[in-house]
């Protein structure tokens, strides 16, 4: 159900409800008319996400992409779909199931999530592993510019060298360069079956190296998660594909485990395989948490360095009064860490937690890693700039936005550069 | 070309580095389209990326246009040089990193050879994963301008998946690192929008590359189909039950008698319009199943010959056929123009019996060595530059295919770029606004238009002036 308000307050700015145009022309019009006023827009699918980026400069509208929820095409041939931006990634997912085909991504089962939402926040799972990014799949876009101009790139086909790649500049730009109106999208088979295996001990740093020889011995998983379980740890491997290929992959790690002491291996049934699986993706997502103020932050880097972060983590949880939830997709060398203020009264410091996550973002940049902070206390966002992004690399962003949207239209403030 | 300048770029990279002497320079006068050529001013080989960026510098300051080049395999006529300019030559570039093997990544020169970087890691049973046919001499820099494709991109992705990062060297001379080794950088996709960009973005000085792990097993499958259609329907049933192979190519008869006339050949069946070369990759288990399931799918579309690879050299001469059946085609014919659009799978029956028809019609001889698989045609139009009114016909033909192609839901080029070869036709696939906002795209990294002008957008403006060079072939291109 979407929230049935005149308004969102984001990082304490209002924004108004604005409209909901029922077609791409509709988008034209009301960015055309926009120009004169030069109010702030934020393009807008199912609103999971809008908590994402630095703070807005000022108040503004909404526009609602919801209307244009259409799968509007699905040529299974040609592996190929034509789906409008505001259609939710569920209802997407459904229409391609009838013909055993799928998107191969795993977010949270939030059936509210648009697939144009999702590609414009770069959202993922621990299946990027395998399967990459949503940008992956795109083989064409149609966007309106902020001028109101309607535009497309990129095309119908998997291979395409006609013009610029403008497709991965436009994914993940955070509704900042554009508003998606639609897209050609390619589609996988689904695989036959998939099952997940669980290797289970109380040294994080021997699940982590599981992970590691799962990889280094040239076998094929779509996605490997490193967890707390309880007082110990979990490492769920997720294999696809034909049942051979699963079943010989699942034999011979529980082989190798059997002769390791201190870990053990479990099959879990596929629901309880599913629940563990979604839960540790829900770490990511803010809207799965009942609404108190946290923190999540994503961090980047190499997978080694999994457990050591952890720690830190659990460290300044304790030091800070925090209750601490992370969650490793190992292989995509990505670690969420999620932080509220559990059942204490008392509210951290933000000078606290701001200073300790700026010598986080120092200590990840000297391994060229990352650390966005995805959700956060808006004392906390003064702070703390979002993304990380600097230097030339930040120039250049910038520079796209001025070409694209000279008059600082779409999301102004907070994507990179609080730009 | 300018005293000074060349003064400059000597003092930069020593006499021998710099090339100024016509005979020197005819070499480098196009790439792999010999239809397009263009003597540059010079050429100049850089050793590293300081030298790289005080090369751009002086040419940026004093004006000068400016080409990077690989080893120049290209086939859209990306990397010749344009009026005025120099060539930056990227060959001294060509060392190789140590390959982080936890993380499967490894950085290198853009001037090391495309199979040279795979053959640097099979010791720990890694390879780089884009094999364009043109692999043994292609440069990492060329792969990367190009987005280059090859058989195996159909199962894992074009060079734009396996790019985590690159250092580069911005057209005013300013290096930079953008993208991440793990593979997800915040912010706008940088490198996304580089890989692709055909050498109008900038100078690659060192990428950062994705290994992916040699497949345990492999099974190679020779199909031969006496019927095009029923080839083309087998294509269609086996990525409609959902195998996506490691590589589906088709060659057709044309294609097999000039394969099977050169060193190359391979035992293709001679007596088939058209054979299909299917390969499986992954672990052992299950790809016996898949590999029957393909051969029955070929037995229900009446195949003629099915044929496995009973080994690796078997595997590895079946391949060398397909890869290098466009130099085979000197065997048919002096000359040759590939094209390179992509069509949905699903209209390949339909975009061949048309292109056939089109040959035909103006008497082109036209052979079909393609990637089935993802409906990347490559049309060979074959004919000699000494009878012009066969140029003229070729030309005619070229174009026809070209917009039959897009008339089937296709686009220009699938892996070889537009360069200058295909500009004519970006209107045809492109408003006026898409084109526009390309061109804003490039300016941010391009200001002045000096690094490889001319290329990937119609300048709008003025057209490429052959004239120049004195060169009286006509424009491919045709307008």
């Amino acid at each position: 159900m979407l929230p049935n308000t005149d308004q969102r307050i984001i990082d304490g700015q209002v924004f108004k409800t604005g409209r909901h145009p029922a077609d791409e022309c509709e988008v034209a019009g009301l960015l055309a008319l926009n120009l004169a006023s030069k109010e702030p827009i934020i393009p807008v699918g199912g609103g999971t996400q809008l908590y994402l980026g630095n703070p807005p400069l000022g108040p503004g509208s909404l526009l609602h992409l919801t209307e244009l929820n259409r799968v509007v095409a699905h040529e299974a041939d040609d592996l190929l779909v034509t789906v409008q931006a505001g259609c939710p990634l569920s209802a997407l997912q459904a229409e391609l199931a009838k013909a055993r085909q799928w998107i191969p991504v795993d977010l949270s089962a939030d059936s509210q999530a648009t697939i144009g939402g999702l590609i414009a926040a770069n959202a993922y799972g621990p299946l990027r592993m395998k399967y990459g990014r949503l940008r992956d799949y795109i083989l064409g876009m149609r966007v309106v510019q902020a001028d109101g101009t309607i535009t497309k790139a990129g095309g119908r086909v998997v291979k395409n060298v006609t013009g610029y790649d403008l497709c991965r500049l436009y994914a993940g730009s955070l509704g900042w360069l554009g508003v998606f109106t639609e897209f050609h999208l390619k589609t996988l088979p689904m695989p036959e079956v998939h099952k997940d295996l669980w290797i289970l001990g109380s040294d994080l740093r021997r699940l982590q190296e599981c992970g590691q020889r799962v990889l280094d011995e040239g076998l094929d998983p779509s996605g490997l998660i490193l967890a707390r379980d309880g007082a110990g740890f979990l490492l769920a491997a997720r294999f696809a594909g034909n049942p051979a290929t699963v079943d010989w992959q699942l034999t011979r790690i529980c082989d190798w485990i059997a002769e390791s002491p201190g870990i053990r291996a479990e099959r879990p049934s596929p629901e309880q395989a599913d629940g563990r699986w979604q839960e540790a993706v829900n770490i990511a997502c803010s809207e799965a948490a009942d609404g108190r103020e946290q923190l999540l932050v994503k961090i980047v880097a190499p997978y080694g360095q999994a457990p050591e972060l952890v720690k830190e983590a659990e460290d300044f949880g304790v030091r800070a009064g925090l209750t601490v939830h992370w969650s490793c997709y190992a292989g995509a060398h990505v670690l969420w860490i999620r932080m509220d203020r559990g059942d204490g009264d008392s509210r951290p410091d933000a000078d606290i937690v701001s200073s300790w996550l700026q010598q986080l973002r120092r200590q990840l940049r000297g391994i060229r890693g990352e650390m966005v902070l995805h959700q956060a206390p808006l004392s906390v966002k003064h702070s703390v700039e979002v993304w990380g992004v600097e230097g030339k690399p930040l120039e250049l962003m910038q520079e796209i936005k001025r070409r694209l949207d000279p008059r600082g239209i779409l999301n102004p403030g907070r994507f990179v550069g609080r730009n | 070309m300018n005293e000074q300048v060349l003064k400059e770029l000597r003092q930069v990279l020593g006499e021998r580095h710099v090339l100024t002497e016509r005979e020197d320079l005819l070499v480098y006068e196009c790439d792999a389209v010999t239809y397009h050529r263009q003597v540059p001013e010079a050429v100049v080989f850089p050793a590293d990326v300081g030298q790289v960026a005080r090369v751009v510098r002086i040419l940026d300051q004093a004006g000068i246009p400016f080409v990077p080049r690989g080893a120049g395999t290209g086939l859209s006529g990306g990397s010749m040089a344009t009026p005025g300019s120099v060539l930056v030559e990227m060959s001294r570039m060509t060392w190789i990193g140590e390959p982080d093997r936890e993380n499967r990544f490894i950085a290198a020169g853009p001037g090391v050879v495309n199979l040279h970087l795979s053959q640097a890691v099979q010791h720990l049973k890694l390879h780089f994963a884009p094999d364009p046919s043109s692999q043994m001499a292609s440069t990492l820099g060329g792969n990367i301008a190009e987005n280059a494709g090859g058989p195996h991109c159909l199962k894992y992705g074009t060079t734009t998946n396996h790019v985590l990062a690159l250092e580069v060297v911005l057209p005013d001379g300013t290096v930079t690192d953008i993208g991440s080794p793990w593979g997800d950088p915040a912010g706008l996709d940088l490198v996304g929008i580089f890989v692709g960009s055909e050498g109008t973005f900038g100078v690659v000085t060192r990428a950062t590359l994705r290994l992916t792990p040699v497949p345990q097993a492999v099974k190679t499958l020779l199909l031969g189909f006496e019927q095009l259609e029923d080839a083309s329907r087998a294509v269609s049933r086996i990525i409609g039950e959902g195998i996506i192979p490691a590589a589906l190519e088709m060659i057709d008869q044309l294609g097999i008698e000039a394969v099977e006339k050169s060193v190359y050949a391979a035992g293709y069946p001679r007596d088939v319009a058209a054979v299909l070369l299917v390969e499986l990759d992954g672990l052992p288990a299950g790809l016996e199943t898949l590999l029957a399931r393909i051969e029955d799918i070929g037995r229900e579309n009446h195949a003629s010959v099915i044929r496995q690879a009973r080994d690796e050299e078997e595997r590895q001469k079946l391949w060398a056929g397909r890869k290098k059946a466009f130099g085979a085609m000197g065997k048919l014919a002096p000359d040759l123009i590939v094209q390179d659009a992509t069509v949905p799978r699903s209209k390949l029956p339909a975009i061949l019996r048309e292109i056939y028809r089109i040959s035909r019609h103006y008497d082109v001889p036209t052979a079909n060595v393609f990637h089935a698989g993802d409906g990347n045609l490559h049309p060979l139009l074959l004919y000699d530059r000494r009878d012009a009114a066969m140029v003229e016909r070729v030309i005619q033909a070229s174009g026809e295919i070209l917009r039959a192609c897009l008339a089937q839901g296709g686009t220009l080029s699938g892996e070889h770029g537009i360069g200058i070869d295909k500009l004519a036709y970006m209107d045809l696939v492109f408003s006026p606004e898409d084109l526009e906002v390309m061109r804003r795209v490039r300016q941010v990294f391009n200001a002045r238009d000096l690094c490889n002008p001319g290329k990937v957008l119609p300048t709008g403006a003025h057209c490429f002036d052959y004239k120049a060079n004195q060169d009286l072939r006509p424009r491919v291109s045709g307008h």
